[in-house]
């Protein structure tokens, strides 16, 4: 239950190795935040998640979940709040990036993509949503993308992917409206991770730590929206209302 | 599902986020009035306010009452509230005699605090969580008057206020201290000591003595406009309040004759005064430290003193035992301090207070708290083990709840 000051008391990352997601999860716990669940595929990395977490008042757990088993999702979801009890902020911080020239032609990875970015998280988002609707609090952050508002050629199903699920949780976050509970979507240009390393970094190129600080005030300001960098805000309304002709030939 | 009534306590005692929450301020109604035995029957959602009007006619009044009257009964003996009055007269549970208590486990029965001590004590200051309190026995008292003879003292310092009104409770039966806590250095916990107790008929001016009973109808009071918020105001604008509170006090000592609900419930004489904090609203800090802990005591006034954000209203009482497992007061000294809300550095401030008052084996005020951590839980009230076994008899699926249970593992 999150205090009168709106410190967070529990986290659940899901995507518990996700950079973002980490960053993000030692922000909270540097503002008080004293039970973080980290949830993903690969167990031996979440151990190495978990410890990193070091010496700290927080208790630091670790749990199953594959965004792609959807079939799964239900039951893991209901298994994790029963055992947990009430969650605060449920981060879902898992993604596939997919390297951007491949992604728009080979088949796998396109379906890979949407089933990780678009599918899991819908998925998901189902029994997350019904359970924080019965513990009547607590905060739903879904990680967009900045080019989620506009999507290049480039990174066309990443970029559809993220745009996806930004309208999903703006929608569900209004569907949510008087139940206590909020979605946050956060927008992140270009973030510095090993998921876009090799990549040229375009301006406004940002971190997974300045990624969590903005979401821990996004989180304190109840907002629906964070850009991050906040410039990003205005660099996509331009890019948004530029003529299509334009924008296919912009160099990004 | 939680009950709640009349919504005071300034943290999430009474709310229940996704849960059912009934509002009891429907069982408002008066029952039995015992002359012989002194005692008076009253449904859980009864205003505290009422229940005096009612009785202060009759020249009776309710024992123990705190600084606001707009509470029920309900609710103050789930928080066992407690008044300026606790060293002599104890809490308000102290004289509590009986309880309908509708508990989930055990269905709607009566609770004699002589009869059922464990499951009586668990309830009195138990936060509403062993079952719904649905009507109350209470003790009432005789008073001669409907005055009080207040009597204050101005104090230069903190050693000088701690011994003045260490020394006022326990010759007066109500005894408080307002401190000053915008100022260190020498002048670090001037204050002023206030004590009273119940006017007799023969201390009346003889006007008043025709009818002791009649309260003068209270002055009207300007509502608060919004833009006179503190918070936005500013320190400098609290710092300001405070000295002229010290300014207007007079030197050495006074002593006057005040109307009873004037002296029992200074709150209520400003309406609305929370929105003096703003729209963040206000934190308040209420702690209590045993006796032998003053310089814990000490060490948190200045602390706060020097801390960045200043206090707008501080007081001192002094605390005798309670028997409630989760009942705030412990034979000592209580401090409590309102801070706006939206004030920078706050929670890290309170967090070092607790860590404070952990130490001296003192504890925080559940009723007034919104932002303690669960760990201090344990060591600040040893009898939650106790409290949490009676708690699961009388309601052992856990259909009760709230916020504050939540927040704090209060159920375990």
């Amino acid at each position: 239950m999150k205090d009168g000051l709106g410190r967070v008391d529990s986290v659940l990352v899901l995507g518990g190795t996700s950079e973002i997601g980490l960053a993000t999860a030692r922000a909270l716990v540097a503002a008080g935040t004293r039970r973080v669940i980290l949830a993903g595929r690969n167990s031996r990395s979440l151990e190495e998640a978990a410890a990193a977490f070091g010496a700290t008042p927080a208790q630091v757990s670790i749990e199953a979940f594959d965004a792609t088993a959807v079939a799964e999702h239900e039951g893991i979801i209901d298994a994790l709040f029963d055992r947990h009890g009430d969650v605060d902020v449920v981060l879902l911080a898992f993604g596939v990036l997919g390297d951007p020239a491949e992604s728009g032609e080979n088949h796998d990875l396109a379906v890979e993509i949407v089933t990780t970015n678009g599918l899991g998280v819908v998925s998901v988002s189902i029994p997350l949503a019904r359970r924080l609707r019965q513990q009547g609090h607590g905060t739903l952050v879904l990680l967009s993308s900045a080019g989620a508002t506009r999507v290049r050629a480039s990174t066309r199903v990443y970029g559809a992917s993220k745009a996806a699920i930004d309208a999903y949780g703006l929608a569900l976050r209004d569907s949510l409206h008087g139940s206590g509970v909020e979605v946050l979507v956060v927008r992140p240009g270009h973030v510095r991770t090993r998921m876009t390393a090799g990549l040229p970094e375009p301006p406004l190129t940002t971190t997974p730590e300045a990624v969590a600080e903005a979401i821990l005030g996004g989180l304190r300001r109840g907002v629906a929206t964070v850009w991050v960098p906040p410039m990003m805000q205005v660099a996509m309304l331009g890019l948004r209302v530029l003529p299509r002709a334009l924008f296919r030939r912009l160099p990004i | 599902m939680l009950a709640r009534g009349l919504g005071r306590a300034y943290g999430d005692a009474a709310q229940n986020a996704g849960g059912v929450v009934l509002d009891m301020t429907g069982l408002d109604q008066l029952g039995t009035l015992d002359l012989d035995r002194l005692t008076l029957r009253v449904g859980a959602g009864a205003r505290l306010g009422m229940i005096e009007q009612h009785l202060l006619r009759r020249g009776l009044l309710l024992p123990v009452t705190p600084g606001t009257a707009h509470v029920t009964v309900g609710g103050a003996v789930a928080c066992d509230v407690h008044g300026k009055n606790h060293l002599s007269a104890g809490g308000f549970a102290e004289h509590v005699v009986a309880l309908e208590l509708e508990s989930p486990g055990s269905g709607r029965f009566r609770l004699e605090r002589e009869r059922d001590q464990s499951a009586f004590n668990a309830t009195t200051g138990g936060l509403g969580l062993t079952g719904v309190i649905v009507e109350a026995t209470l003790r009432v008292r005789r008073v001669e008057t409907a005055w009080m003879q207040v009597r204050r003292e101005r104090c230069t310092g903190a050693e000088a206020l701690l011994a003045s009104l260490a020394e006022a409770a326990r010759h007066a039966a109500y005894a408080n201290a307002w401190i000053d806590l915008t100022v260190g250095g020498r002048s670090l916990g001037r204050g002023i000591v206030s004590s009273a107790d119940h006017a007799a008929l023969d201390q009346l001016p003889a006007a008043a003595r025709r009818r002791p009973l009649a309260e003068p109808t209270a002055r009207p009071c300007l509502p608060i406009p919004s833009w006179l918020a503190l918070a936005r105001l500013g320190r400098g604008a609290i710092r300001a309040i405070n000295a002229a509170s010290w300014a207007a006090a007079a030197r050495g000592s006074e002593s006057r004759l005040v109307p009873l609900t004037r002296a029992l419930h200074p709150f209520d004489a400003l309406p609305g005064w929370v929105g003096l904090y703003g729209p963040a609203g206000v934190v308040q800090y209420q702690a209590a430290i045993p006796d032998g802990g003053e310089a814990a005591l000490l060490s948190l006034l200045e602390r706060v003193a020097e801390g960045p954000v200043a206090p707008c209203i501080a007081a001192l009482k002094r605390l005798g035992p309670s028997a409630g497992q989760l009942s705030f007061p412990l034979p000592g000294w209580s401090i409590a301090m309102d801070f706006p809300a939206a004030a920078r550095g706050l929670a890290s401030l309170l967090d070092a207070l607790d860590e404070l008052v952990a130490g001296a084996h003192g504890r925080v005020y559940l009723a007034k708290d919104a932002r303690l951590r669960s760990d201090h839980m344990p060591a600040m009230y040893p009898k939650l083990a106790e409290w949490r076994s009676e708690r699961d008899r009388l309601d052992p699926q856990r259909r009760i709840c709230s916020d504050l249970a939540r927040r704090l593992r209060l159920l375990g």
